[in-house]
């Protein structure tokens, strides 16, 4: 049942799933109002922006540290650079007068997964986790088409590597299978016209840019899902008119505030209609969720597993814990399983039941235990107990 | 008839093996695996190579290894010469390599993460979630079967099949010790899912770490005669583990990463030479422990790699692989068929053994357990 007004327990639920935990002010603004004046007006929260925005190398600086021979030095100041990256985003997320945005950066990094690892250029990184920012609660359509020429997400997935007499499947395989339809909707022949079409997408590493060599690209035109392309954008004019794509994200928000059992399809079908219906406008899809009857159905609170960002964040907003430098609480991050900026597969972090093995636990209750040491010996008993791993 | 030999064939009966882990002897072994995950993909035509076949220089005009550096294992196959740790291993007959081993249709979809699932499963049904070692071993057991080093149970994740993953036994149980100073809960509400999945693993911890705290000895030597780094402190942590003769007949460890896409040839060779000095190490001390008859180590990873290089100094996702598999008790040799360079298959080495074959030989020969996959077996263990 959807609360005419919310009472605490529920701006609770609100504020973990939709805010990454929440201090006592969000808890209270939260409070004693209709649901959907809450959930509007938790959309419409401008974005906070993250100051202090870190400089990096430039490829070329690389490419000079390379070719005098110091490798070493290249090594450590990647690190480092890396570092500074993974500390920033951690200290917006303490401070954000924003959460639900900064909560759709990490959806949407996790559903457009690029690894820092791979792309080894954090200028791209940092291009790329602004570009998110920017459309997080934007509109969908442009996000997609943004990302599909995002230099780190073409490095990331091979598609500077993409020619004409060899394509590379890497970003058409991902493209459909995880970012619009999802598997079970293509066939293979799809994936091999999809990457046809995407031929000559590169990127320019001095610049930092996207760009098209047409050397490389191979007009010749492929079928696609029963249609004819002849090029990227002709791929995504078709994944966007599909009806799989505004279900397959409906879906990824299902999973991500609801509920890892699957959903029942009819509520995808509403949720996807409302969101093609708005031309992919991704408060709308949002407001849906956090406005439907199964966000606030009692058998699905406290059913969610608080992923290590979710845990580190709420910790640190909701109880007075000592202030511990963000390295710590980056390594803490990586240490339970996630790594930012490296998710584990293109298919992103673990979700539900596969977050807690028995050291990820351990690994959980540890960071407890060692950055709340100070708190009252009652509350460090809630800390621990297997409902705080729950949202 | 000699009494090593008579010994030898009646602890091949399963009456007997039946009667060793069943027993409380002290010094009853279990027969271990322990599985090393080349993470990324290894590219298998540079690890073992056909270094007489003038095509393999025609795929890898830049990423060949010259003739004059390749350790020779003879019938023209040879080692990558960072795996010169494993040399004697072979000269002892103690190292298998199984070859062109595949999952049907793999060359199809080459994605990391179908491919491992299938080799985790043990299937190709992607909705399958039941690691293979489940299905070997599908009966519940209160005592640990299992143990992953790092932060993934991979082939050892299934519903009935008591396994664990830690970063290193001691500071496991340091940790859960530390643990136990704060009041925790003894039971919850299980109708939640999700919370009794937490509670079970809350429960797992303790009994996990009680096990090992009581049967762990401790050996500090073992640490110093294994190469510094992940691989080498995991390995380490499993001799320790065996040595103290913990009843588990599975470990799991990872080495990676060998998507070598780029610029392969270093990073390539640092690779194999970590997974080739930490498996020496490993054997020397499990052999001077006299554990080494009772240990089959064996590689596996998503997928080899395409056979011809690509555009940037490095080697794209492929599908068939070699791998190998060690241990006093492994009939050493060449298994499978040599790689036909000449009729690739979608760019790919055509595959001869499926992987599922490798579980059904370590199922039936080794751990004496019934086969859940109809696949013939390959005589790599006697």
């Amino acid at each position: 049942m959807i609360p005419s007004t919310l009472n605490l327990p529920d701006a609770k639920h609100l504020a973990v799933r939709a805010c990454f935990g929440a201090d006592n002010l969000l808890l209270q603004a939260l409070q004693s109002k209709p649901a959907d004046i809450i959930v509007k007006e938790l959309l419409v929260v401008p974005t906070d922006k993250p100051k202090g925005i870190p400089q990096f190398s430039s490829w070329g600086s690389w490419e000079s540290m390379l070719s005098n021979g110091a490798i070493g030095q290249a090594r450590d100041r990647l690190n480092q650079e890396k570092m500074l990256l993974k500390q920033w985003w951690m200290q917006h997320l303490l401070t954000t007068a924003s959460p639900l945005v900064e909560r759709m950066v990490m959806f949407w990094h996790n559903h457009f997964t690029t690894s820092i690892n791979k792309v080894n250029q954090p200028q791209l990184i940092l291009q790329q986790h602004q570009l998110i920012r920017e459309h997080a609660l934007g509109n969908f359509s442009t996000l997609l088409r943004a990302i599909a020429r995002d230099p780190a997400m073409l490095i990331y997935l091979d598609a500077g590597m993409n020619y004409k007499e060899q394509p590379n499947e890497n970003f058409a395989r991902e493209l459909l299978e995880l970012f619009t339809l999802g598997t079970g909707h293509y066939q293979e022949s799809d994936i091999k016209a999809a990457a046809k079409a995407f031929t000559g997408w590169a990127v320019d590493r001095y610049k930092n840019t996207f760009v098209l060599e047409s050397e490389h690209h191979d007009d010749s035109g492929a079928s696609f899902l029963g249609q004819t392309v002849r090029d990227g954008d002709e791929v995504l004019d078709v994944l966007l008119k599909h009806p799989r794509t505004a279900e397959h994200i409906a879906e990824q928000c299902w999973s991500a505030f609801v509920s890892t059992q699957k959903p029942d399809p009819k509520v995808i079908s509403s949720w996807a209609t409302a969101f093609r219906n708005s031309g992919y406008e991704i408060k709308t899809l949002l407001e849906n969720v956090f406005l439907s009857d199964a966000f606030w159905a009692s058998e699905n609170l406290n059913i969610l597993t608080k992923s290590p960002l979710d845990l580190i964040v709420g910790l640190s907003v909701s109880q007075p814990i000592p202030i511990v430098p963000t390295t710590e609480l980056v390594k803490w991050s990586e240490k339970l399983g996630q790594n930012l900026f490296v998710p584990p597969s293109p298919k992103g972090w673990a979700e539900g039941k596969a977050w807690i093995t028995a050291q990820s636990l351990l690994d959980r209750y540890s960071m407890i235990a060692s950055l709340a040491a100070p708190l009252p010996s009652q509350t460090l008993t809630q800390l621990l107990d297997p409902t705080y791993q729950l949202k | 008839m000699h009494r090593r030999e008579f010994l030898k064939i009646l602890g091949l009966t399963p009456f007997l093996s039946l009667l060793a882990s069943s027993n409380s002897f002290a010094n009853a072994m279990p027969r271990i695996v322990v599985l090393v995950e080349l993470k990324g993909g290894n590219d298998s035509l540079n690890t073992l190579i056909p270094y007489q076949d003038p095509a393999y220089y025609q795929l890898r005009p830049q990423l060949a290894i010259p003739k004059q550096h390749v350790l020779n294992l003879g019938e023209g196959m040879g080692m990558h010469p960072a795996m010169q740790a494993l040399l004697p291993v072979w000269n002892n007959k103690e190292m298998a390599w199984i070859q062109g081993i595949g999952v049907p249709r793999q060359e199809q979809a080459r994605s990391h993460f179908t491919s491992i699932h299938h080799w985790e499963t043990g299937s190709l049904d992607p909705n399958l979630d039941q690691g293979w070692l489940g299905q070997v071993f599908p009966h519940a057991s209160p005592s640990l079967q299992g143990v992953a080093i790092g932060n993934e149970l991979g082939p050892l994740l299934a519903d009935h099949f008591n396994a664990i993953n830690l970063h290193s036994p001691e500071e496991f149980v340091q940790y859960v010790d530390k643990l136990r100073t704060n009041k925790l809960r003894t039971s919850v509400d299980q109708s939640n899912p999700m919370l009794a999945h937490i509670f079970e693993m809350q429960q797992k911890l303790f009994q996990a770490s009680e096990q090992i705290d009581r049967q762990l000895q401790p050996n500090q030597t073992i640490k110093q005669q294994f190469p510094a780094g992940e691989f080498g402190d995991g390995l380490s942590s499993i001799a320790r583990m065996i040595i103290s003769d913990f009843q588990i007949p599975i470990y799991k460890l990872s080495l990676g990463n060998f998507d070598t896409h780029v610029s392969q040839s270093a990073l390539h060779q640092r690779l194999l030479h970590e997974l080739s000095t930490g498996l020496a190490a490993f054997r020397k001390v499990l052999y001077q422990q006299h554990k080494w008859e009772n240990v089959v180590v064996l590689t596996y990873s998503e997928f080899g790699r395409r056979a011809s290089e690509n555009q940037s100094m490095g080697t794209d996702h492929g599908s068939a692989a070699a791998h190998f598999a060690i241990g006093g008790s492994v009939k050493g040799g060449f298994y499978g068929q040599h790689p036909n360079l000449i009729a690739l298959h979608a760019g790919d080495i055509q595959y001869h053994v499926d992987f599922r074959s490798v579980y059904a030989t370590l199922a039936t020969r080794w751990w004496q357990q019934s086969s859940p996959w109809d696949m013939p077996d390959i005589p790599f263990i006697a």
